[in-house]
């Protein structure tokens, strides 16, 4: 299960402590106190509502390329199924 | 519910059960219900966790009985598999491990740390030193971490206190 999704920051709310995280299906709030230097266009893994680390971009890149190849595949064998980052992505892992 | 051992994994497994809410494994009710759980310091049933985290349950089973663990819903195959094996799990890609990225590959490892400082605000924040630097994580779910406690970080969660035997089994910190 620990396969997270990376999201583009868009927005940084420094007086908050938080920020706004891009999914492309969805915009999602998360706090920044363990990564107060994140800025805008970063990528970044959320927990529980928490920025707990900056993606570098290009490994960002590669794992948004791959759920989107893995989708197309879904969609092809699966016509009508969710696609999608927050789409199904299969197993468990801890 | 007082059931150590479930706490103790609820702890290590929680940052990851978003992405089981999104693949539908758990409903956004359970996932609420897991975090309401380990605010309060109380333990989901055994039936139900092992159906939760299934892979991390497997993988007690398996360094249990590699170790001669009788019981691996224990403290003891759950510290021989988070301290002990969980990096090795990693590096072997073993299940869904390996198709993380390598920064989350780094982030999922176990550290263990002394507790420099303790920082209360919206979101209880500790300083860990560790072997390998220190580190800032969060203590959401170990309230009663204090300053010189050796506690054990998972993706940057804070997970329990370790007693001293423990610590210096899985974790000898250089002073």
């Amino acid at each position: 299960m620990c396969l997270a999704i990376p999201g583009k920051v868009v927005k940084v709310d420094a007086e908050k402590g938080t920020a706004t995280v891009d999914y492309e299906v969805e915009q999602r709030e998360a706090g920044t106190v363990l990564v107060p230097d994140v800025t805008v266009g970063d990528y970044v893994l959320v927990q529980a509502k928490m920025i707990v680390q900056v993606v570098p971009e290009q490994q960002a890149l590669d794992a948004l390329a791959a759920i989107h190849e893995a989708d197309e595949r879904r969609e092809k064998w699966a016509p009508g199924g969710t696609g999608g980052v927050s789409g199904d992505r299969g197993g468990r892992d801890a | 519910m007082r059931d150590p051992v479930g706490l103790v994994l609820m702890r290590y497994a929680f940052p990851c059960a978003e992405i089981s809410v999104r693949l539908g494994h758990i409903t956004q009710e359970e996932y609420d219900a897991l975090e309401a759980a380990l605010l309060a310091g109380e333990s989901f049933p055994r039936t139900r966790l092992e159906r939760f985290f299934p892979a991390a349950v497997r993988r007690m089973k398996e360094v249990a009985e590699r170790e001669g663990i009788l019981d691996y819903w224990s403290l003891e195959a759950l510290h021989a598999y988070f301290l002990g094996e969980h990096t090795r799990y990693i590096d072997a890609g073993d299940g869904m491990l390996g198709e993380m990225m390598a920064c989350e590959k780094d982030l999922c490892r176990c550290r263990i740390g002394e507790v420099l400082q303790v920082v209360e605000g919206n979101e209880m924040v500790l300083r860990v030193r560790t072997n390998e630097g220190e580190e800032t994580v969060l203590g959401r779910y170990l309230p009663t971490a204090k300053k010189g406690d050796i506690v054990v970080s998972h993706r940057r969660f804070a997970t329990e206190i370790l007693d001293g035997e423990t610590a210096a089994r899985y974790g000898s910190l250089r002073t």
